[in-house]
């Protein structure tokens, strides 16, 4: 009985063996993290939740960013449904102002500003610029940077030096003045603010992916490839470029914050987007000569730009954390 | 042997990590047994559990880390006679104040990364004297100058001043050695420190380990992965696998006459160059088990070509096969059909014992 | 070291040529001419008025008698802020307002973050390093002109703590809210960093040798952590820098500070090219000298490259 137990038991449990390692992929794994991780999951609602006010609010709102309704002008907020509740209702000092200028049928739910025009949608258009500019500006900076990095770090020698010594001084030049100059040479404009932007932006990411070549290019799997008589650009394309995949997508998730932060910048020194068009830069810049009477027209868009920058904070530093374990044990 | 003095006594041990994938068994159920003046070595694959062993002993604890129970005493005497403490019961304070550096000390795997790059090797080594043996700094620079030159380093006033980063990796191994006998402890572990060191130097750190463990009379515990260190400096050894020891004796046994499956696939896959052509390199098929899941039976029985079917069911016991050589294996079952190591393995046995009797005759 | 030192100081004179050279290129490619803002000048006026400032030499000899003038500090006049002022007189009292406002933020900034990266280090997952965290957060994402607004509306305006803007009878105090609002940043950036370095530091295989010799935390702390941690930190200093620069433009603007950047941003306004230029060099000089102090600093610090290769 106990002894049938006792017997070699020949190729039946070689499965087992087998099945072991079913590992968990390594895309779930960092999904895993990254969903552990609170402020990450909540930064990509309020990224999310900006992106899609930044598209439809305009569209819904019935102003437009650019109507003056001289009339209106400097209206607190009014929320209807809130104003019940004695918050934006659009008193101010205890009087209702849209009752005394007539204007009881509006409701400008973060108010108007000294020509009248709505808040509200100025601050979703805004927005959108903002996204938009900082967007195209770091996309490109990410392309021209990969680009770079991925030559310097992948020929070395001679070439490695030179371009090495390029950024160098590039970058010890001081990116504000750099973009400031650029911007009084050329004047404002959409097209001209993401070129200001894109000029120092693409150092950072050029080294990064630089140290990262340098890092695998001399790996098994790299040599292995060369043996075999992959040519240069299959080895760049195909062996090295899809391990630094994580550490572009990190640092370019940081850059768009730092890429919103210059053009609000830029904007606030009155180097921003002319003037009906709004940004959240120049919003702020409008808004904080009169701050202190009407906050509001302040607050809209300073709490906007605070939660973008946030949100994408937030987010990259969620995404660095789920990439980074696997990262440092290779 | 005239009595023999124990200095750590591990006690069915068992640690578990928490993971983002579940609760990590790394050990479960370890026991284990040093003596002053024996080197013990402790064998296994990486993920075998050896190293979360050591630093137990070290109270090095990982904040995701959980001991399910055991013991681990450590016997020492700290000038008031002879003490029994059981090292994870005692506090960390303890622990760091009054046993690490002075009783136990340890040598890490990787000398490029183990000194601190920002202090001079004197200092380094200064730094546990100094606390431990109540002596002035004239007194601990001498002291030092004499341990740098007991592990082999020429000029050692000179090399005091240097920092890390300008010594060649064995040249660092020797100072990590050195840091660690610098208070003489009663146990030093040495976790793999040879892995890291080009084959050439390996040797020479081995023997130098060797040499001040007879000089000091200390206990060693020594991790590794490779067969051939174990052999030429361990008195005892233990084959762990899967967070347990499935076989342990002395050296002799676990090379002449291993019992465990696992042992003789660990000792043919030794690559042998006086031995056959024809002989082909083992290899243990399939990979250690994932400690994640639950255990059942034998934890090598998926892997084992003798395994039986109570393998998969139940857990081998230690079977005694002498006074110091013992198995976990059901092979070992007086129930259990008669099987022979591999032939190949046999071949290889019997050359090394005569080349081991050649070299006893000399 | 010898080596090092003068390999960045190369660099930086290297750079300090790259930014004159483009100074002057702007300088003479501006759309239009300095004098546009001004009435209608007949043709003779304006060569008048350009051989007046020097601008009808060949380029050669302009360039390099701008490079000499810059750096005996001689900028030139502003055309359109106060007509034929000299630069220098312009700037010379608002830089001391400037730097004094950026070295008070950047001290203050990085002695407040080192402190709270070690708290949060030292006693990881207690409130200590949760507030940490959301302090380095929080520092790090929101602009200086969210702090710099929020103090000015609060402390300066709703509670009058400090002056709401910048009153130069009594510059001490008036310097405390724009300290503040730009050095947030700084706090945030250094908390972080000095929190995760420490915490690779104690990980590391050399804080494992160190502590296994049985030294008391605090030893392990001061003769080990912090020194390694420091080394790393001040890596991080120079890129702060630039953010201090492009801050203190935006407080320097919501506090009325006189400064150098609230200047800089009236001429970029104006158009007064030659007061944009000048700044911008001043800028850049003292963005450089800052970038070559932290690298001598951090060869200082660092056995490794103080030691390298001493033939």
């Amino acid at each position: 009985m106990n002894d049938e137990k006792f017997c070699l038991c020949t190729g039946e449990h070689t499965e087992e063996a087998e099945k072991e390692y079913a590992n968990d992929s390594y895309a779930k794994e960092a999904l895993h993290h990254f969903t552990a991780n609170k402020g990450a999951v909540v930064s990509v609602f309020i990224i999310l939740i900006i992106i899609l006010m930044a598209i439809i609010a305009p569209i819904l709102s019935p102003y437009s960013y650019k109507d003056v309704q001289a009339q209106y002008s400097n209206l607190p907020p009014r929320v209807p449904g809130l104003e019940q509740l004695g918050v934006f209702n659009g008193y101010r000092n205890g009087a209702n102002v849209y009752a005394q200028k007539g204007a009881l049928d509006q409701y400008h739910y973060f108010g108007t500003d000294n020509l009248g025009r709505d808040i509200w949608t100025r601050v979703w258009s805004g927005t959108r610029i903002s996204l938009y500019i900082s967007g195209i500006a770091v996309l490109i900076d990410v392309f021209i940077g990969i680009i770079y990095g991925l030559i310097s770090g992948y020929f070395g020698g001679k070439t490695d030096i030179f371009m090495q010594r390029v950024t160098e001084i590039l970058s010890s030049l001081p990116q504000l003045v750099i973009v400031t100059l650029m911007l009084v040479v050329m004047k404002p404009g959409l097209l001209n603010i993401i070129i200001a932007l894109m000029l120092t932006g693409w150092i950072n990411m050029s080294r990064i992916v630089r140290a990262q070549v340098l890092k695998y290019k001399n790996q098994e799997f790299v040599l292995a490839a060369r043996t075999l008589g992959v040519g240069s650009r299959g080895i760049i394309f195909k062996e090295i470029l899809p391990n630094t995949l994580g550490q572009i997508i990190v640092t370019f998730m940081f850059s768009i914050p730092n890429a919103i932060f210059l053009e609000a910048f830029l904007a606030f020194v009155g180097l921003g987007v002319p003037a009906p068009i709004a940004s959240l830069g120049s919003m702020i810049n409008d808004g904080y000569k009169s701050a202190m009477v009407y906050p509001y027209m302040v607050m809209a868009p300073v709490i906007v730009l605070a939660l973008l920058m946030l949100g994408f904070n937030l987010f990259s530093d969620g995404l660095r954390d789920a990439i980074d374990p696997q990262m440092k044990q290779t | 042997m005239s009595e023999k003095k124990q200095i750590l006594k591990i006690r069915d041990l068992s640690v578990s990590f928490h993971t983002a994938n579940g609760l990590v068994k790394a050990v479960r159920g370890l026991n284990m047994d040093v003596y002053r003046g024996e080197t013990v070595a402790v064998v296994g694959e990486s993920g075998s559990g050896k190293s979360v062993t050591v630093k137990e002993i070290m109270g090095i604890h990982a904040p995701n880390e959980s001991i399910g129970g055991g013991t681990i005493e450590f016997t020492y005497d700290d000038g008031g006679g002879e003490k029994t403490v059981d090292l994870l019961k005692i506090s960390p304070r303890t622990m760091q104040n009054h046993l690490k550096g002075k009783h136990i000390a340890m040598v890490f795997q990787d000398p490029m990364t183990s000194l601190d790059p920002t202090m001079t090797i004197g200092r380094q080594l200064m730094e546990g004297m100094l606390l431990h043996l109540h002596i002035g700094r004239e007194e601990a620079r001498k002291r030092a100058a004499e341990l740098l030159r007991m592990v082999g380093i020429s000029d050692p006033e000179k090399r005091m001043k240097s920092y890390p980063h300008q010594l060649s990796g064995g040249m660092r191994q020797r100072v990590v050695i050195a840091i660690a006998l610098s208070c003489d402890p009663d146990l030093l572990i040495c976790d793999e420190p040879t892995t890291a060191l080009d084959v050439t130097i390996q040797a020479r750190i081995l023997q130098l380990i060797m040499d001040l463990q007879k000089q000091f009379n200390i206990a060693v515990v020594f991790i590794t992965h490779n067969l051939g260190v174990v052999a030429k400096v361990a008195d005892y050894v233990n084959v762990m696998y899967a967070g347990k020891i499935i076989e342990t004796g002395r050296t002799e046994d676990i090379f002449f006459d291993p019992r465990h499956p696992y042992t003789w696939g660990l000792l043919s896959s030794i690559p042998d160059v006086s031995g056959d052509k024809a002989d082909r390199l083992y290899n243990i098929k399939g990979n250690p088990p994932n400690l994640l899941n639950e255990i059942k039976g034998d934890a090598f029985a998926p892997r084992n070509p003798f395994a039986m079917e109570i393998d998969f069911q139940e857990e081998p016991p230690m079977f005694k096969i002498s006074g110091h050589h013992q198995a976990a294996t059901w092979l070992l079952d007086p129930r259990a059909p008669k099987v022979e190591m591999p032939d190949q393995l046999r071949r290889r046995i019997e050359a090394m014992k005569k080349e081991d009797a050649a070299h006893a005759g000399n | 070291m010898k080596k090092y030192v003068l390999k960045r100081m190369g660099i930086s004179l290297v750079t300090v040529f790259v930014i004159l050279f483009v100074l002057f290129m702007l300088l003479s490619l501006m759309p239009g001419s300095p004098f546009n803002n001004q009435e209608k000048l007949s043709p003779e006026q304006i060569q008048q008025m350009k051989a007046f400032y020097g601008l009808d030499k060949p380029v050669l000899e302009r360039f390099f008698r701008y490079i000499i003038n810059m750096f005996h500090g001689d900028f030139g006049v502003s055309y359109n802020i106060q007509v034929n002022m000299p630069i220098r007189d312009m700037v010379t009292s608002r830089l001391l307002i400037t730097l004094a406002i950026g070295l008070q933020a950047g001290v203050l900034g990085t002695l407040i973050g080192l402190i709270l990266g070690i708290v949060a280090a030292l006693y990881r997952r207690t409130v200590w390093d949760s507030l940490t965290t959301v302090i380095s957060v929080l520092g790090v994402s929101l602009p200086s002109f969210v702090f710099a607004l929020l103090l000015s509306y609060f402390l300066g305006f709703k509670y009058q703590l400090f002056p709401l803007l910048y009153n130069s009878s009594m510059p001490m105090v008036s310097t405390v809210l724009p300290t503040i609002a730009l050095s947030m940043f700084t706090v945030a950036s250094v908390a972080r960093y000095t929190r995760t370095e420490m915490i690779s530091v104690m990980d590391s295989d050399y804080y494992m040798l160190a502590e296994s010799k049985g030294l008391p935390k605090v030893k392990l702390i001061v003769n080990h952590v912090l020194r390694n941690t420091m080394i790393s930190v001040i890596t991080v200093l120079a890129p702060l820098l630039v953010n201090l620069m492009t801050g203190s433009l935006v407080v320097e603007k919501i506090f009325s500070v006189p400064g150098l950047g609230s200047l800089y941003i009236t001429a970029i306004q104006s158009n007064d090219y030659n007061v944009v230029l000048a700044i911008s060099f001043i800028y850049s000089v003292m963005f450089i000298i800052a970038m070559l102090l932290v690298d001598i600093l951090y060869g200082i610090i660092d056995p490794r490259i103080r030691l390298a290769k001493e033939e």
